[in-house]
């Protein structure tokens, strides 16, 4: 599922970027201890708020398309996580291994684990809650990412080991377990875990009412330690303005991804802690490759060439971003090329003149509040292409019905991705033939380089292939990629342990 | 005067079937596909075949229509489309439930202050305290409720702390539970209702004051109380019902925007979820209770105005009786 709004990716969403180095054979990550610590308490009540982004459908099934954010992370545990500084780390898994070939991987659970409802956590767990993703009647946005394991021949040869064989090579597999919809979920409980939401987490529900006030508490047997909160609400507020109202007056105490329009309100507030953490989400000129003029690969580097990008973060942004060169991978992925691309308008006009548009060039670009910062951009970008001689027409479209009407309809509009990892997001958008392949540009050496690279097992020559990808799609794709956006939240300073990209709700906890 | 009040509840569900069709076309005969506008950017070619199955959308519209119809005046009001195998009745039930509560302490003390401010700035026109009235409902009438929510939610909420800035609490809670996230509110909604009907009381209140039979009160030696409580507030108010039902009528929509900005739990919030949801069967259930309220508005004031005005009466009765 493309765009969507930003939130969903601050943390869990994207089935990540951030260096999880490990080479792929041969080694087992170290197992990790179940440290469950007697003597520690869980005090006060956190108060969270969700954006009611489902409308009040919201069900606790993490693998369905209306899950509910940020309950499932409270409530259940997947096979690895992300620690704070972005490494993959054993969850409920303890260490896992691939073949030589990178084409079957072995987990090893860890032990000792049970549910809310006392059912202890085994192998059969994993299975039914890969099932649970695939059933194609769920629709799960999980299915697409873990596409690549064949699901029927997915084994447990004991209660604590599980084998996932692979349709082709992934040297990067356990990433793909990062995805919310591998929250594990007990083996059998069905429609059930809509509303009971049993889990091995660090929660347990309490009261489910995503309308009203969704409550957890904590869960004291929790195999990775009790949990720093004995209770966390949930309250849903549609309302953006309402949220950051709610904060301020001290009846949430947590708000992921508030608008930079809300920053000097909360920055006034000597109780409040303002989070910018950098993103992968970004924004784009979408420029439809086989289409006059953008059928030029000259006239496509021109229209790349006029932006003026620290400009536009600082207006567009006020600098809650980062500079991005026109291909989709940000600088928090392992994989990351940085492709400067400098403002040079003696360049883009050489250029335009070469393809026949000595005498200037008159283009229509679509656009729609949809996502806050595409009017802005798209204004700005007219103003920047003005001084090379590019007329760029402004037509503004309705939100709504804006994503059948307009996007990979007109041949150069506006579009919007959350952070996605190098390898989801080249595929997935930038492959010949890919549904949502925006650009429609089609490029065998790209398609190449993409296969080589999941096939490649060395972590350094991996790295080397896709890079080079990135490099190849920025000078000759269709897309125009200005900046990717940070994510702002924001925090009563009584709140700790919040504050990193990867946080652990249950290291949450309350000072005074 | 029963075949009056008779003859205006058949109009009025005469009214009532009209906005049903409105609505019914609105929401579902747009052109293209609803399940099209429903799916948006997911909109696979299975999903779209499933979701055209579940409406019916091989039918034509007019069939559906009287289907529809028939059901909800049953009381099936059918199932929404977003939240599964729940039934829209009782989905909606603690929903109005909670929007009358509001609505109705809204609506009591709006129209109450207002007829006071109304009438007492008319009688004392141009003293300071007309000029005070009349500036401020002004200025309530050019701010949009989402500005005036907004702040008095930030004066009370946010910097003062005095009151809840929104609604943390379930839809289904109690009045006592729910009453101080009701209050700002309700005071938003006030401040709106009485800038428009304060301004109305007062000019009608100033006509009447100024009539030939206060004029003729006055001379033949009434004393002033007895003006103002039997001649002008009862010939002055008469006008203004009119006034007042609209307003009170607008609370239906007014709400829908102090909802969503307070966050409460009423109607008004669920139609927003509702239509950025595109669940059109909650959008179409929403819109007849919000047509029905209006609708029955309109009645108790055009019945109240008639007992209120002998000349109407008589009219009505005369004309009955040939």
């Amino acid at each position: 599922m493309p765009i969507q709004n930003r939130r969903q990716f601050l943390r869990l969403a994207a089935t990540l970027g951030v260096a999880g180095l490990y080479t792929a054979c041969g080694s087992a990550v170290p197992v990790a201890q179940n440290n469950v610590d007697a003597n520690k308490k869980s005090t006060g009540t956190l108060r969270l708020v969700h954006t009611l982004e489902w409308a009040g459908k919201e069900v606790l099934d993490p693998a369905s398309p209306v899950r509910f954010f940020p309950t499932i992370e409270l409530l259940y545990n997947r096979l690895v996580r992300m620690d704070e500084t972005g490494q993959l780390k054993p969850e409920l898994a303890e260490s896992w291994q691939a073949n030589e070939a990178a084409t079957e991987w072995t987990f090893t659970l860890r032990k000792n684990v049970t549910f809310h409802n006392g059912a202890p956590f085994t192998a059969k767990d994993v299975l039914y809650t890969l099932n649970n993703v695939m059933n194609p009647k769920l629709e799960s946005p999980g299915a697409a990412v873990l596409a690549l394991i064949k699901t029927a021949e997915v084994k447990a040869p004991d209660d604590h080991t599980v084998v996932f064989p692979l349709n082709q090579p992934h040297a990067d597999f356990p990433l793909l377990l990062l995805h919310y919809s591998m929250y594990i979920i007990p083996d059998g409980i069905g429609e059930a875990i809509n509303t009971t939401g049993v889990g091995t987490g660090p929660f347990s529900l309490k009261q489910f009412a995503p309308e009203g006030v969704t409550t957890v508490v904590a869960n004291p047997t929790y195999w990775d330690g009790a949990p720093g909160v004995a209770q966390v609400d949930i309250v849903g507020i549609a309302d953006a303005q309402g949220r950051i109202s709610a904060l301020l007056a001290d009846q949430v105490d947590y708000l992921e991804a508030t608008s930079p329009d809300s920053v000097a309100l909360i920055q006034q507030k000597p109780d409040y802690v303002l989070i910018n953490l950098p993103s992968g989400s970004w924004p784009v000129f979408v420029m439809n490759t086989t289409v006059a003029p953008f059928d030029d690969v000259r006239v496509r580097t021109a229209m790349k060439l006029v932006i003026d990008r620290d400009a536009m973060v600082k207006s567009v942004l006020r600098g809650y971003g980062k500079v991005a060169g026109d291909h989709p991978v940000w600088s928090g992925d392992q994989y990351y090329q940085d492709v400067p691309r400098p403002r040079d308008l003696a360049k883009a006009k050489a250029l335009l003149a070469e393809a026949g548009f000595a005498n200037g060039l008159e283009v229509t670009l679509y656009t729609s509040d949809i996502d806050v910062n595409m009017i802005p951009m798209t204004v700005l970008y007219k103003e920047m292409a003005a001084e090379a001689g590019i007329t760029v027409n402004i037509q503004q479209e309705a939100a709504d019905g804006y994503w059948n009407d307009i996007w990979m309809q007109k041949p150069f509009c506006c579009s919007s991705w959350g952070e996605r990892t190098a390898d989801q997001v080249l595929n997935e958008v930038y492959r010949s033939g890919a549904t949502w392949n925006e650009t429609f540009w089609s490029n065998p050496t790209f398609d190449g380089l993409l296969d080589q690279a999941r096939q490649q097992l060395d972590y350094a020559q991996r790295k080397a292939v896709y890079q080079q990808a990135q490099q190849l799609l920025s000078d000759e794709g269709g897309a125009i990629i200005p900046f990717f956006t940070d994510i702002l939240s924001a925090a009563h300073k009584r709140v700790k342990n919040i504050n990193t990209r990867y946080f652990d709700y249950a290291k949450v906890t309350l000072e005074g | 005067m029963a075949s009056y009040v008779f003859g205006r509840c058949f109009s009025a569900l005469v009214t009532l079937f009209v906005v049903a069709a409105i609505i019914f076309v609105a929401t579902e005969v747009l052109p293209g596909d609803v399940a099209t506008a429903v799916l948006g950017r997911d909109a696979t070619p299975k999903r779209l075949a499933a979701l055209r199955a579940q409406l019916q959308l091989d039918r034509p519209a007019s069939a559906r229509y009287m289907d529809w119809l028939y059901a909800f005046v049953q009381g099936d009001w059918g199932y929404s489309l977003a939240r599964p195998k729940q039934a829209i009745l009782p989905l909606i039930g603690e929903r109005v439930r909670n929007t009358l509560w509001l609505s109705g302490i809204a609506g009591v003390i709006g129209v109450l202050l207002s007829l006071l401010l109304g009438v007492v700035a008319g009688l004392k026109r141009n003293t300071w305290f007309d000029t005070l009235v009349s500036t401020l409902s002004l200025i309530g009438m050019s701010l949009p409720e989402f500005v005036i929510g907004s702040l008095l939610m930030l004066l009370f909420g946010v910097i003062w702390a005095l009151l809840p800035a929104v609604t943390i609490v379930q839809p289904q809670a109690t009045f006592t539970a729910l009453f101080p996230s009701m209050i700002l509110p309700a005071v938003t909604l006030v401040i709106v209702m009485v800038a428009y009907i304060l301004r109305m009381v007062r000019s009608s209140v100033i006509d009447v004051a100024h009539s030939d039979y206060v004029q003729m009160a006055y001379l033949k030696g009434v004393p002033h109380r007895r003006v103002v409580w039997h001649h002008i507030i009862p010939n002055a108010l008469i006008p203004t019902i009119n006034a007042i039902a609209l307003t009170v009528a607008w609370l239906i929509g007014g709400v829908v925007v102090v909802e969503t900005v307070f966050n409460f739990p009423g109607i008004g919030r669920l139609l927003t979820s509702a239509v950025s949801d595109r669940d059109l069967p909650l959008v179409q259930a929403l819109g007849l209770v919000g047509a029905v309220f209006y609708i029955g508005i309109n009645i108790v004031a055009d019945i109240a105005t008639l007992w209120l005005t002998p000349r109407l009466r008589t009219q009505y009765w005369r004309v009955a009786d040939e």
